[in-house]
């Protein structure tokens, strides 16, 4: 079984694994992965995903107002951000 | 994009590197606070009676540092982000944070004490209070921070206002003062250093999982190493303080102090290193009032003085909401 990786983390290599990964595919890929854990949440996402942003290590590609008034985004990782997830894969895990 | 979402996207931004500066301004005030309560839990039965004030000084940090320690878990279990405890200390990342809770600590806080008995609070407090400045400096280069002119001016008038709140007229005679201001500068350095190396270490680590790590680091290290350096002392008064009233107010601080660097850390991540410190800093003005309302504290025209270039320089390092939310290079 592949070892958990930090939420944050993992929010970092979901955007690197794909390219324009949208806030709502973030948040059903973390529930699926993190069952049990009860900091997964939009809110939270969110925090996360506006920390990812302002430390450079994500950008927003695109943002669409969707009918119920909530908004989507999509990201893309920066090329800080890879050095710092390549970092982060460095140690064999 | 669309101009209506591009405001929604920026209020947004605002609205988390103001709450950011909530963190910071929360973390002086509870910062504060802690220091008064280990002040008086210091000043009683049994580390009253007992003599080396290095050692209680040293023994006291420990015992903070393992209870915040112990709280901050149980913040972090409440947050449901206990998990990530595990998940975290297999990762590369979790060494420098370890890095951050070793430097911080142990090295920074026995530097402070080591300051203080050797060259005198007055110097001291005055050399340690450069901390957010250098942190400041460290952040725009290792960082790449942004520091805006009018922020740096108001980190500086904080640092002069908790300059002017710790003075106090050299009294006594200190044989090894330089060698004092070295372990002062010491710890002004290693306070800089854990802020800046914890603010890199949270790119990828949870803010809350990153003060519990850095605890647990802290608190091992005091008991593993510190402590030992000491002696055999240091460990009497420790397990001497068990049941007194003395270990409860301790337990009672350091729930206040693992409280203000969860602010502190969440801070340096939302609204950058440099801001965050300048913010923290303000501990002085609280440390001033909350010293008035539970011990004997007289209140002299040096606090006063002190506390309103404090105010200025916060209100200074706030400013405009405009430009908050880049904090990167």
């Amino acid at each position: 079984m592949a070892k958990q990786l930090p939420i944050k983390a993992r929010v970092l290599s979901l955007v690197f694994e794909k390219i324009g990964i949208s806030d709502a595919e973030i948040l059903t890929a973390l529930k699926t992965e993190y069952p049990l854990d009860k900091q997964v949440s939009e809110k939270n996402l969110e925090m996360c995903l506006i920390a990812l942003t302002t430390s450079k290590m994500i950008t927003l590609m695109d943002a669409n107002l969707k009918n119920n008034g909530k908004i989507e985004q999509n990201f893309k990782i920066t090329e800080y951000g890879y050095h710092r997830l390549k970092y982060l894969f460095s140690i064999g895990q | 994009m669309d101009a209506n979402v591009q405001l929604l996207l920026q209020q947004r931004e605002i609205a988390y590197a103001k709450k950011g500066i909530g963190w910071g301004l929360m973390a002086g005030v509870l910062w504060g606070f802690d220091g008064v309560l280990m002040g008086i839990s210091l000043g009683m039965l049994p580390f009253i009676n007992e003599s080396g004030l290095l050692a209680i000084a040293l023994v006291g940090a420990c015992m903070h540092d393992g209870f915040a320690a112990g709280w901050v878990f149980l913040i972090n279990i409440a947050n449901g982000k206990w998990r990530d405890y595990a998940r975290t200390l297999k990762t590369r990342p979790a060494k420098v944070v370890l890095l951050a809770g070793l430097v911080g600590g142990p090295i920074g806080m026995s530097g402070n004490l080591l300051g203080i008995h050797l060259a005198g609070a007055a110097y001291a407090t005055a050399i340690t209070a450069l901390y957010p400045a250098l942190g400041a400096l460290l952040g725009v280069f290792f960082l790449k921070e942004r520091i805006h002119f009018r922020v740096g001016i108001g980190i500086l008038l904080s640092i002069a206002g908790s300059i002017i709140v710790g003075y106090a007229p050299p009294e006594g005679n200190f044989p090894d003062f330089y060698l004092g201001i070295c372990f002062s500068l010491m710890a002004a350095i290693a306070w800089a250093l854990e802020g800046v190396i914890s603010t890199y270490g949270m790119d990828i680590i949870d803010f809350d999982i990153a003060v519990g790590i850095r605890e647990i680091s802290s608190f091992l290290v005091y008991l593993l190493v510190v402590l030992p350096l000491i002696g055999v002392t240091s460990f009497k008064i420790l397990f001497s303080s068990i049941g007194y009233t003395s270990f409860s107010y301790i337990a009672v601080a350091a729930l206040i102090g693992g409280g203000s660097y969860l602010s502190w850390y969440r801070s340096m991540n939302m609204t950058g290193v440099g801001r965050a410190m300048g913010l923290n800093v303000t501990y002085a003005l609280w440390s001033v009032f909350f010293g008035w309302l539970l011990s004997d504290l007289q209140l002299t025209w040096n606090l006063f003085i002190g506390v309103v270039v404090i105010i200025i320089g916060t209100i200074v390092i706030i400013g405009k909401a405009e430009g908050m939310a880049n904090v990167r290079n």
